[in-house]
């Protein structure tokens, strides 16, 4: 398929401009060049060419601050003739090598003109195709069925950013599986064949179902309610597959995308934690120190009036031991023995009667040592406060170098804890923006346990669906047996059996095809991507899952598409639309918008060398500005070009010089 | 449009006999050209049926 021409008129900057992507026969490259300096309206020819064909200016910045796409000097000649509208048409012809052989696509859009304001009235659009008989045949304007039929026969509208590039939107190409997929559904026409699926399900669900519900036969209608009933509850555990499987995947592209923040700082986490506890520990050694520093300084104040008094305490305690080894303190007697002795009168030994002599001598001890007590008890008094006063400093040394090691056992390990803290705040210090890595760990933590949570779900339901599938089988192969015995029911379950055994082939049919064409693809997308690229060893594999979520693997088996260098992933992008039209065979043209705008000068050479070997088998068309068609560029297309268009811009219009 | 070749060696590999290929590939002819699909899904089915019974038989 190929663009042979493009029409804009009154289209944004574009007052009535045609342009020819006409092939040679004496070209071999299909390159076809559209040169303009920015603001000229290359993008909008873009968006000319999508809203033609679909409606939609898929090229626009900002949809919601764009002005009405009617050329605003054309719309002010209008007013001045007096007319109170005017008309926006943009109209593409393409050839193919298929029929239909030429197809004329025309959109316009009505505009009223009252004042300042412009307003879209209406909008039709018309195709003319010529036939197989060389006759222009045109296509009804309100069928929209048809008109649909043949741009998605061209070129898609699901993957047309796969045809129509922008060359500064690449960053969005792989977002989007569930668009892809549905490209690559009706590329391969798996799509058609599941609406098949669905037109024999409401065939059976719609027209013989109910005549087996409304028979009179009632063993019938039991059996098909049995079969209904596990009907609905397989599709219910169906759905419910499907919507935990779209959730798992949703975790599951978070978690990639969380964990392309985290690569390479996946432990900040716990660093940052670790931090904390240290910072913490550090707190608590300091207030342990000051507090021992403080007890210590206490006992000291204390201790200090020991040794101030030690002189004066050291000779009365030496007076006193004098005294004692002298004799001349009297014998430690316990006063209240003799006094039992005296109470009892019976000998506390032999513990015979005590006699008169006995008893006055032992009375006489008594009085006797009361008298000699007071001074004996005085100096015991003061003997045992001395011995506290010798220990406490005895013990003095001891106590004070625990005091002194607990202190320096802190200040160790205040040291390494500070060693520590330091080495710890130097590293989050090179983790660029260690808090958001630290987000994005918790976030990931969050979708992992939802994903575990999801296929925990799909598995339940899965066993579900599995239980439900086997009763149904059996519930089936009961509801025939029945059928079979009531002749007036056995054409209609013979139809019913047909259509089911229908659906299961074309199921079948299109999951084959769809899961092939998606291998076929990954391959092909890394083998032209490995051939493009010239960094041979970075990459390893790419990857296309099954919702058509995109993986381009390092050596290491990483996701590396986020790091990507712009031109890598221009490459890839590349690669996956030649992939997609060669695995498809959707014969299909490649427009790129500033082809070579995110591309450094050094790859240029390799990009432009890739399109013109591409322009071999399809047709090219790229638009540059002035500075980006540099010397490089003109030197490996060396004028193999097929058409070249210079655009330039006057008064807010713009014209082909 | 013609119908994909490998959708239709895929039909002819699972399908059951040749009146169930034959009628499937009609019906993706007709859909695909929006041809009242219903109508032809019911043609199919009776004359598949009409001749399945008719072999059985």
């Amino acid at each position: 398929m190929r663009i042979e021409s493009v029409k804009i008129e009154n289209f944004r900057q574009y007052k009535d401009v045609s342009i020819e992507f006409k092939k040679s026969s004496n070209q071999e490259n299909d390159i076809h060049i559209v040169l303009g300096r920015n603001g000229v309206g290359k993008t909008n020819m873009l968006n000319a060419i999508t809203w033609c064909l679909y409606g939609v200016e898929s090229h626009l910045g900002d949809r919601n601050t764009a002005i009405e796409m009617i050329n605003t000097s054309y719309a002010e000649e209008r007013k001045l003739q007096g007319e109170k509208d005017g008309e926006v048409k943009v109209s593409i012809t393409l050839s193919s090598e298929t029929y239909p052989k030429q197809i004329i696509f025309r959109r316009t859009a009505k505009y009223s003109l009252n004042g300042n304001i412009r307003q879209k009235i209406d909008e039709y659009k018309e195709a003319e195709m010529l036939s197989e008989n060389d006759e222009w045949e045109l296509i009804d304007k309100d069928n929209d069925e048809a008109w649909i039929g043949l741009v998605q026969m061209h070129i898609p509208q699901e993957i047309n950013e796969y045809i129509f590039f922008d060359g500064e939107q690449l960053q969005n190409y792989f977002h989007e599986g569930s668009k892809i997929q549905q490209g690559i559904k009706d590329l391969t026409q798996a799509s058609l064949v599941l609406n098949v699926v669905d037109k024999f399900k409401k065939y059976v669900e719609q027209e013989l179902q109910p005549k087996l519900r409304s028979c009179d036969d009632n063993e019938i209608k039991a059996k098909q309610k049995v079969v209904d009933d596990l009907t609905e509850k397989k599709t219910t555990a169906e759905k419910y597959i499907a919507d935990f499987t779209t959730q798992s995947k949703i975790c599951e592209e978070k978690i990639n995308k969380l964990s392309a923040i985290i690569s390479g700082f996946e432990n900040i986490k716990e660093k940052t934690s670790e931090l904390n506890a240290a910072e913490k520990d550090l707190d608590d050694l300091e207030t342990s120190h000051a507090t021992t520093k403080a007890e210590l300084k206490k006992y000291l104040v204390l201790t200090y009036p020991y040794f101030a008094l030690y002189p004066a305490i050291k000779s009365f305690s030496d007076y006193i031991k004098g005294q004692d080894s002298d004799g001349k303190l009297p014998p430690k007697i316990d006063k209240s023995l003799i006094q039992s002795i005296l109470n009892s009168n019976k000998c506390c030994i032999c513990n015979r009667d005590l006699d008169d002599n006995s008893h006055n001598h032992i009375e006489e001890i008594l009085k006797q040592l009361t008298l000699s007590s007071a001074t004996s008890a005085e100096l015991n008094k003061t003997s045992t406060v001395l011995v506290e006063y010798f220990n406490r400093i005895s013990e003095y040394k001891q106590k004070k170098d625990q005091f002194l090691n607990s202190l320096s056992q802190i200040e160790e390990k205040i040291k390494s804890t500070e060693k520590k803290c330091e080495g710890l705040r130097a590293y989050i210090k090179t983790v660029p923006n260690s808090e958001s890595i630290s987000k994005a760990i918790d976030d990931r933590d969050q979708y992992r346990n939802a994903f575990k949570d999801y296929q925990q779900k799909i598995g339940s339901e899965r066993s579900n669906l599995q239980d439900c599938e086997q009763k149904l089988q059996i519930a089936n192969k009961e509801l025939t047996d029945v059928l079979q015995k009531n002749k007036s029911m056995s054409e209609l379950n013979t139809k019913i059996e047909f259509c089911r055994s229908c659906v299961k082939v074309l199921n079948e049919t299109a999951n084959e095809v769809l899961s092939e064409c998606r291998e076929d693809m990954q391959s092909k997308t890394y083998s032209l991507f490995s051939n493009l690229i010239w960094k041979k060893d970075a990459f390893k594999e790419v990857k296309i899952e099954e919702d058509y979520s995109f993986k381009l693997l390092d050596s290491f088996g990483n996701q590396t598409l986020g790091s990507c260098s712009a031109a890598e992933r221009a490459l890839l992008a590349l690669s996956f639309t030649l992939a997609l039209q060669d695995v498809s065979k959707h014969d299909s043209m490649l427009y790129i918008d500033t082809p070579v705008g995110r591309v450094d000068d050094e790859n240029r050479a390799n990009f432009m060398e890739t399109l013109l070997n591409i322009s071999k088998n399809k047709q090219v068309i790229l638009t540059f500005t002035p500075t980006e068609y540099d010397e490089t560029i003109q030197s490996v297309l060396g004028g193999k070009y097929n058409s070249f268009t210079k655009l330039e811009i006057n008064e807010g219009v713009t014209n082909k010089k | 449009m013609a119908i994909n070749s490998k959708i239709i060696e895929k039909i002819k590999e699972k399908s059951k006999d040749k009146y169930q290929k034959d009628g499937l590939i009609d019906i993706l002819v007709q859909v695909e050209a929006n041809k009242q699909p219903k109508r032809q899904i019911e043609r199919v089915v009776k004359g598949v049926v009409n001749k399945q019974i008719s072999l059985d038989l």
